[in-house]
């Protein structure tokens, strides 16, 4: 099996005014395919750059980073945001819908900039979105929908364009416990289905549904652990 | 290349439906910021119309008096030769525009004319003043060729005979004889007799209308009613075609020194008047009033254009997070660059839709209470050729007002976006 992501030493620093800040330190990682991977640590840890640069939102100062086999560590904004549109679907804390559209649109967003035309955008988002449960919620806009419903919305648009990778940035974090863990079936069941998850949480409950945990501290890998199969609800 | 089509198509699609929901949701902002491309668009149409109309007025007007004619006259109409000047000229005689006649051998036709203003004509009930009287023979027929409403011009016989018959402008034989058939009919004028042969259409126009308030009589029949040194006498020379115009002229004026024993040093103490010298004089008219109208109309573009781009940098700001999304998912720069030109582009079309409603209210208005039935300014809808230039003004304005925000939108960073509060 292809390795589908391959980081390579990888260092991001930011100029903070005077100040260098060296976000990431050196890290070194695979993942294959149909893997389910938490990433955790404290908050300023690093590991939302680590998110960022795995999700293609940001490129290594140094380093190398493969996708797929594809070296995707110099690439230009217009590729990186092609390689998203493809390879990368994103579950964010805060949802990020679009207020105005309705679950519809919001999942069609994608498919939009993969040139989709519109018959098909619209049957395949229907389709996602009875997938995740809310076939009865299509033309509900975001402030119509409850928190739960509208994470579903996200993991929808998530996955609306067969990505190779789910990537959820803290996905239960502005959710109650219980539709947290809803949601958390919900990876549970994708990963099932044969998807490769990464999420990045900072809670062990949550890391707990991974089969691989992965802790960062200080921009470097702290310790790995591994698991033979995730612990379902 | 398919598929880059297909994205493109898609993303327009997408944009103009982002533009319209996101206009859509700040009614009042929209219209307040298209404020300056509404009246820059007015300007633009409503000054298009108006020298439209100015233009055709002035065609209508000046072509009655022929583009192959000279006017040769003791004065300058358009005034290159000062009045105060031209006062002291000897009068041009009767006997001279007959010498001059005799001698001329380029000219299609050659014949005296004689004007006199601000006379007085009746009818047995009806009087009307301010009247031009002209004095002409049946040469004179090229000028109201198209212009006969019923009847016809003077003959030849009648100005060798010296006959009392009148040919009357439009506005003589409504008010002469309202309701009524003018021919045959008695005018008075200086105490004789004249029998209406015939009556002309409505010629005249915002610029002139003396054309509808001009009575023509036989040029002998003048003569004998005008003093004998009565020193507004003009000789009308008629080119065969406008391009020989010039020899024309220029044998004319040879002919006319010589009729008026000037030594060669002496300069010219007579007037060559043509449609020329009138057209000159208008085209510096026009280029001033496009000069106005051009500055105010940039004037109020450069206020579209700062309303515009200001607007839509606050909308970039305010669409921050929805701009890092529709990257994170996959929007590319000239994607977001686009949503945010066709935003402008069509906020400043929104502007000229106003604006060409607006005029099209004031045409209408216009034409209805200040040019009714005037035969220049037709026009009471908006020419095409107005609206489309109207519309393209406007789409360039929004493309430039939207140009920075646009950029600064598709340069965004999408963790930063995705991270603003």
């Amino acid at each position: 099996m292809n390795t589908l992501i391959h980081l390579e030493n990888i260092v991001r620093e930011y100029q903070m005014g005077e100040e260098v800040v060296r976000a990431l330190r050196g890290v070194t990682l695979s993942i294959e395919p149909n893997e389910y991977v938490a990433i955790m640590g404290p908050s300023g840890s690093g590991k939302s750059t680590l998110m960022n640069i795995i999700g293609c939102l940001d490129t290594p100062t140094s380093g190398r980073y493969f996708l797929e086999g594809e070296d995707v560590s110099d690439l230009d904004d217009n590729e990186l945001a092609e390689i998203r549109n493809k390879k990368i679907g994103f579950v964010f804390q805060t949802f990020h819908l679009l207020p105005r559209y309705t679950a519809v649109r919001n999942v069609e967003l994608p498919l939009i900039y993969a040139g989709v035309p519109a018959d098909e955008r619209y049957e395949r988002a229907v389709a996602m979105l009875e997938k995740v449960g809310l076939g009865d919620r299509l033309f509900h806009k975001p402030n119509e929908l409850s928190g739960g419903q509208r994470q579903r919305v996200a993991i929808a648009r998530a996955l609306i364009n067969n990505p190779s990778l789910l990537l959820a940035d803290e996905p239960t974090g502005n959710l109650d416990s219980r539709t947290g863990a809803e949601i958390l079936a919900l990876f549970d069941e994708l990963w099932r289905q044969g998807n490769t998850i990464i999420l990045v949480t900072h809670e062990p409950h949550v890391a707990q549904h991974a089969n691989r945990i992965i802790h960062i501290l200080d921009g470097q890998i702290q310790k790995e652990e591994s698991k033979t199969s995730s612990i379902p609800v | 290349m398919m598929q880059r089509t297909l994205n493109i198509l898609a993303e327009f699609g997408e944009s103009i439906r982002i533009a319209v929901a996101a206009i859509a949701a700040n009614r009042v902002r929209s219209l307040l910021t298209t404020l300056g491309v509404v009246i820059g668009v007015t300007f633009v149409v409503l000054m298009g119309w108006f020298l439209d109309g100015l233009d055709s007025a002035w065609e209508r007007t000046i072509s009655s008096l022929g583009y192959e004619v000279i006017y040769i006259h003791k004065f300058d109409w358009t005034g290159r030769t000062p009045w105060r000047e031209a006062r002291k000229r000897p009068p041009i005689t009767i006997r001279q525009i007959r010498a001059a006649i005799a001698q001329l051998t380029l000219a299609e036709r050659a014949y005296p004319r004689g004007n006199a203003w601000g006379q007085t004509v009746r009818s047995a009930e009806n009087s009307i003043s301010g009247i031009g009287i002209i004095g002409t023979t049946s040469d004179n027929d090229w000028e109201v060729a198209n212009s006969i409403e019923a009847g016809r011009f003077l003959a030849p016989i009648e100005d060798l005979t010296a006959s009392y018959v009148a040919v009357l402008g439009y506005n003589v034989w409504q008010e002469l004889f309202p309701n009524q058939n003018p021919l045959g009919q008695t005018i008075f004028y200086r105490g004789k007799k004249f029998r209406v042969i015939g009556i002309l259409k409505k010629r005249g126009t915002l610029i002139s209308d003396w054309g509808d308030n001009a009575v023509y009589i036989p040029f002998r029949v003048f003569q004998l009613l005008h003093s004998t040194n009565f020193s507004n006498y003009t000789l009308v020379v008629k080119a065969p075609s406008q391009s020989l115009l010039p020899e024309v002229t220029e044998e004319a004026r040879m002919v006319m020194r010589k009729v008026r024993n000037l030594a060669p040093w002496e300069p010219d103490n007579f007037s060559i008047n043509s449609i020329d010298a009138f057209e000159q004089q208008v085209r510096t008219i026009r280029i001033a009033i496009w000069g106005i109208g051009i500055g105010m109309t940039g004037l109020s573009f450069l206020v579209g254009i700062i309303g515009i781009m200001n607007i839509m940098f606050v909308s970039v700001v305010e669409r921050t997070r929805e701009i890092g999304l529709r990257k994170a998912v996959g929007a590319k720069r000239r994607a977001i660059l686009l949503q945010f030109l066709i935003e402008a582009a069509l906020l400043s079309t929104a502007g000229a839709v106003i604006a060409l409603l607006l005029s099209q209210g004031a045409i209408a208005g216009a034409k209805f209470l200040l040019f009714p039935g005037d035969l220049g300014f037709t026009a009471s809808i908006i020419p095409p050729h107005l609206m489309g230039i109207a519309l393209l003004v406007a789409v360039l304005v929004g493309v430039l007002a939207g140009f920075a925000p646009a950029l600064r939108a598709a340069r965004l960073d999408p963790v930063e976006a995705l991270r603003y509060e």
